[in-house]
């Protein structure tokens, strides 16, 4: 590799780069500008709240001498703080600004106040009422009137525009002095400044319920103490920037790995999607130095600006907190700084070492992805999924309790994102995680780097108008390429078997009400939507041959004539191997699965009930035989041809047939069968006379049903149905679907 | 000094199936001008970038010096200087970091480049806009840049693919004036063209191409000697194989492949 060349490369794009409004706002305004503004913006919103908060939530207290504990000092408040825990979490947000009145205590008039005493008193009854009620008609009939009774009570409450009320109740109920005095604390859930009037409320019966215990205590001549037997005072032992720090430790590395990815997004879009949309890459291409150089100096500048972009962050962070931190926290800002400031300088320094190759790998997988688009907004399309799949990736570092074991230390972005929350954590550095997940992570660019650079050598890259759309782009010129690869066929065959199990088991009968259509739905949907619809939408869109792609050609007539005299072998055949396998489990005593049996008895008399013989006899022979064969022999037949040759193919697309059925009880008579087909359709050069057999195969068995027949040895049917079968496949002419030519490297 | 040897390179149409862009095509190449003709489709702009190493031959050799540009595309392209219709400029640049740019990616010294640049300058009067950005330039002053950034590097091989498209009358005569100011010994120039008066004034050899054939290599006053060389070229591209053979018989040229193939382009 030329490094002057690479050199000479990467000066060019960062001048470009920089040159480019775009890219200069997204990776260097931004950064810069969006936590200023951001804290500017909730500062303008805080202080607009703050001003929209002259109506303080209005409190009345009847019948009790309650009111002088509501708006206590924080000195009041601090003593109930260290000794009921409980409540220092209610009144938390009291204690925010304790010299300011935080409700309005009211005083109501009498006749206020008698209808607030009645209806508090029905609610608190029905109350007690619904909770002793026994489960049963006439619990719910108790329940249905404290309902009506709260509801009376909140319309006077909101009559009166109270937020809640504290309501001594008669003394005729206390039946002595040492009763608790008792108080029905009424509320309006729904007001917006709810919180704050609970936590008021709860501390002010906290503070009067220890006034009235003091003074109790005092009458009957005992100290307060004795009822303070265990005093605690929690003292944080760490400093609270170290303990922010470790509560943080997920996130920072997360925000630098979005921040990473995000600053790679637009260079990688304007370096190679861009320079193809301008133009300039076959002038580019033209000049001598290799793909490699291009790449490399590409792949420099876009990390380049993703470490930039990740600097500028960060300090946008840092001049923020300490500008706005204060307004915000109510002097915390020091404290903010001070989180920032012990993460440290070692601390930074080892992010950034460890992000390096995570930033280089993010680089080369968005150039490489933007590598393959013809046009800026393509390249868009593909790099957004990849952004949500690095933060989901590095998301996992907020899951609590994560952390780095050494088989995520092998996925390329969660491992070094959670050796750098541990390191955040502990303070110490995980060396074996940190080590092991920078190697996946180099791995990984240095796979994508490799790829990228065949990328650049194809000749596909540079003249993306010549080569087809669709799927086409991923093939090379020089070969008509008469059916997909095999990887294409598979990820076909995946897509469409991940749909049937899911489509099948949404639409399985025992979840719904019986019905004819539903019957038929269950059977025919899932075999139609998600085996031959993925099968042919994947060849329109990729635009191939019919004829080869999916062997939907003219096959030679005698070929009609062979599948139709296959069709009883393949049936004694397929029930000669399941009474085999039988008998086999029936020696070895393990236990013959009969759930799916069952299910296609069940479905047999299903559809049976809706439409009689015929409608059993299409969807259970017709549609399997034409949805079946047009993925199977069709799609993924002629992918894997291409890719492995016809014995390989046969063998696996047979396995792969068999797999789809999901019994593993069915797998070996199904896998015979598919070999069967898989041959029929090579040799026939067509799909049509395999799907002949595979529907009388299951026509065949299903008007055969339960009948009884002639006894036979097992082993001398497979003998017979092979033989027969043999013969109806192997003496079919010599014409052959024409083999797929393999991909031809053309790279010099 | 550039060498075809039964060079194939096809590509796929789904409207067309697989097309035969450039089918078997042969020729010895000397340093001069050396003038491609051919339909719109024929072939041209794929045979020029199999040329310069821009494709790679399905089949075939391209021998440039004795070296197969498909083990070393290097070697070719540090002696190549190309200019198609679809090289553009950077947009973000001024021509003349353009031209250090481009100068940059061979073995010059910076002293020899700003020599070579200043040469370029005044020899395609760059000097108006030469610190303009690129994007603001008007399509003639383009192609002047393109072609001074082209030739900066002295090259032995020069391809130019059509490079009047889109010029105005003063614009195009003195881009052809600056071709024909290029030649030198030892440099090979190929220029793809529709101008057919100029190939009868500059070039010193004629290849026709029909669907990707070579139809006739020759000199141009040997095509034209019946007639008109445009005529004559019109009637290349239009007569049936047959009569393009027997046409060429009678007007013994230098050398003919004919045949019927598919409709080819790129």
């Amino acid at each position: 590799m030329n490094l002057r060349h690479v050199f000479h490369v990467f000066r060019k794009d960062a001048v470009e780069l920089l040159r480019d409004r775009r890219t200069l706002f997204v990776n260097v305004l931004l950064p810069v500008l969006i936590y200023p503004l951001g804290a500017l913006f909730f500062l303008q919103v805080h202080q607009l709240v703050e001003a929209q908060k002259k109506e303080l939530p209005r409190i009345a207290v009847v019948d009790v001498d309650a009111a002088a504990w509501f708006n206590r000092s924080a000195g009041d408040l601090a003593e109930l703080r260290i000794d009921e825990p409980r409540q220092r979490a209610l009144s938390a947000g009291a204690l925010a600004k304790p010299e300011t009145p935080r409700v309005e205590l009211v005083v109501l008039d009498a006749a206020a106040a008698a209808e607030l005493r009645a209806r508090s008193a029905a609610a608190a009854a029905a109350q007690r009422a619904g909770d002793a009620a026994e489960p049963g008609p006439d619990g719910v009939a108790v329940r249905r009137a404290g309902d009506a009774a709260r509801a009376a009570l909140l319309a006077v409450l909101r009559r009166l525009h109270l937020a809640a009320a504290v309501v001594g109740e008669p003394t005729a109920l206390r039946s002595a002095a040492e009763e608790p005095l008792r108080v029905v604390v009424v509320s309006d859930d729904a007001h917006p400044e709810s919180l704050v009037m609970d936590a008021e409320i709860a501390a002010a019966l906290a503070l009067w319920r220890r006034d009235l215990q003091t003074r109790r205590l005092a009458a009957a001549g005992i100290s307060p103490a004795v009822l303070r037997p265990l005093s605690s005072l929690p003292v944080d032992a760490a400093p609270v920037a170290e303990s922010v720090r470790a509560k943080l430790a997920g996130v920072i590395p997360l925000l630098l790995v979005i921040m990473a990815a995000s600053g790679a997004f637009f260079p990688a879009l304007d370096l190679i999607a861009g320079e193809r949309e301008r133009g300039t890459l076959e002038t580019l291409l033209s000049w001598p130095m290799g793909r490699r150089e291009i790449f490399v100096g590409k792949l420099l500048v876009t990390c380049a600006a993703a470490v930039a972009s990740v600097v500028l962050t960060l300090g946008s962070l840092g001049v923020t907190v300490a500008l706005f931190g204060s307004r915000f926290a109510g002097g915390g800002g020091g404290e903010g700084m001070a989180v920032l400031l012990s993460i440290g300088g070692g601390t930074l320094a080892l992010c950034f070492a460890a992000l390096l190759p995570l930033t280089v790998c993010l680089a080369a997988v968005s150039l490489a992805l933007a590598g393959l688009a013809n046009s800026n907004k393509e390249a868009q399309n593909y790099l957004t999924p990849l952004i949500l799949v690095v933060t989901m990736a590095a998301g996992v570092a907020l899951l609590p309790g994560t952390r780095p074991n050494l088989a995520l230390d092998l996925v390329p972005i969660t491992g070094p994102v959670l050796a750098l929350k541990e390191s955040l954590r502990a303070g110490g550095v995980p060396w074996l995680h940190l080590l092991l997940s920078t190697a996946a992570s180099v791995a990984v660019a240095v796979v994508v780097v490799g790829w990228a650079v065949r990328l650049l050598d194809s000749e596909a890259f540079c003249y993306p108008g010549l080569v087809r759309a669709g799927w086409g782009r991923f093939r090379r010129w020089g070969t008509s390429p008469p059916a997909p690869s095999g990887l294409e066929a598979m990820g076909v065959y995946a897509v469409a078997v991940g749909l049937f199990f899911a489509v099948s088991l949404a639409l399985d009968p025992g979840q719904w009400q019986p019905s004819a259509l539903r019957d038929i739905a269950a059977v025919a949907v899932p075999l139609v939507a998600c085996l031959l619809l993925p099968a042919l939408l994947h060849a329109w869109l990729g635009a191939y041959p019919l004829r080869s792609a999916l062997g939907l050609a003219r096959p030679p007539a005698v070929a009609w004539a062979r599948a139709v005299f296959c069709i009883p072998f393949a049936l004694i055949t397929s029930v000669a191997i399941d009474a085999l396998l039988r008998r086999l489990m029936e020696n070895t005593g393990v236990e013959l699965p009969r759930g799916l049996e069952d299910g296609l008895r069940q479905t047999f008399a299903r559809l049976d009930a809706a439409g009689g013989m015929p409608l059993v006899l299409v969807c259970i022979a017709v549609l399997p035989g034409i949805c079946e064969e047009v993925l199977c022999r069709g799609a993924l037949l002629s992918g894997l041809r291409r890719s492995l040759g016809t014995t390989t193919a046969v063998l696996l697309s047979a396995f792969l047939f068999a797999l789809l059925h999901g019994s593993p009880f069915r797998f070996v008579p199904q896998f015979t069968i598919g070999v069967a087909l898989a041959i029929l359709a090579v040799r026939s050069g067509s799909i049509l006379p395999g799907m002949v057999l595979h529907a009388g195969h299951n026509a065949l068995a299903v008007l055969l049903g339960d009948r009884h027949l002639p006894e036979i040895h097992p082993g001398l049917a497979l003998g017979i149905g092979l033989i027969g079968l043999a013969a109806g496949i192997g003496l079919i002419g010599r014409r052959r679907l024409p083999s797929p030519a393999p991909a031809v490297d053309t790279r010099p | 000094m550039l060498a075809l040897d039964q060079v194939c390179k096809s590509f796929y149409d789904p409207g067309r199936g697989e097309v035969k862009a450039v089918d078997g095509i042969s020729a010895n190449l000397e340093p001069g001008v050396v003038a491609l003709v051919g339909a719109n489709g024929a072939g041209k702009s794929t045979l020029l970038r199999l040329l310069a190493t821009l494709l790679v031959p399905d089949s075939g050799r391209i021998v440039m010096g004795g070296v197969d540009t498909r083990r070393d595309p290097g070697a070719l392209r540090a002696r190549l200087g190309y200019l198609s219709t679809t090289t553009r400029l950077y947009p973000r640049f001024s021509g003349v970091e353009l031209l250090r740019y481009a100068g940059g990616f061979f073995p010059l010294a910076p002293a020899e480049l700003e020599r070579r640049i200043t040469a370029m300058v005044e020899t395609f009067r760059l000097g108006d806009f030469l610190d303009q950005r690129i994007a603001g330039l008007s399509t003639g002053q383009l192609q002047r840049l393109n072609l001074a950034r082209t030739l900066l590097p002295d090259p032995d091989l020069l391809i130019l693919d059509e490079p009047t498209t889109g010029l105005d009358l003063p614009s195009a005569h003195a881009l052809v004036e600056a071709v024909r100011a290029a030649r030198r010994p030892g440099r090979l120039i190929i220029l793809a063209t529709h101008l057919v008066p100029e190939v009868e004034r500059s070039a010193d050899r004629l290849l026709v191409l029909r669907r990707g054939r070579l139809v006739y290599d020759g000199h141009p006053s040997r095509l034209g000697s019946g007639g008109t060389l445009e005529a004559a070229i019109l009637g290349l591209l239009q007569d049936s194989d047959a009569a393009t053979s027997e046409r060429m018989v009678a007007a013994g040229v230098h050398r003919a492949v004919g045949g019927d193939g598919p409709e080819a382009g790129a």
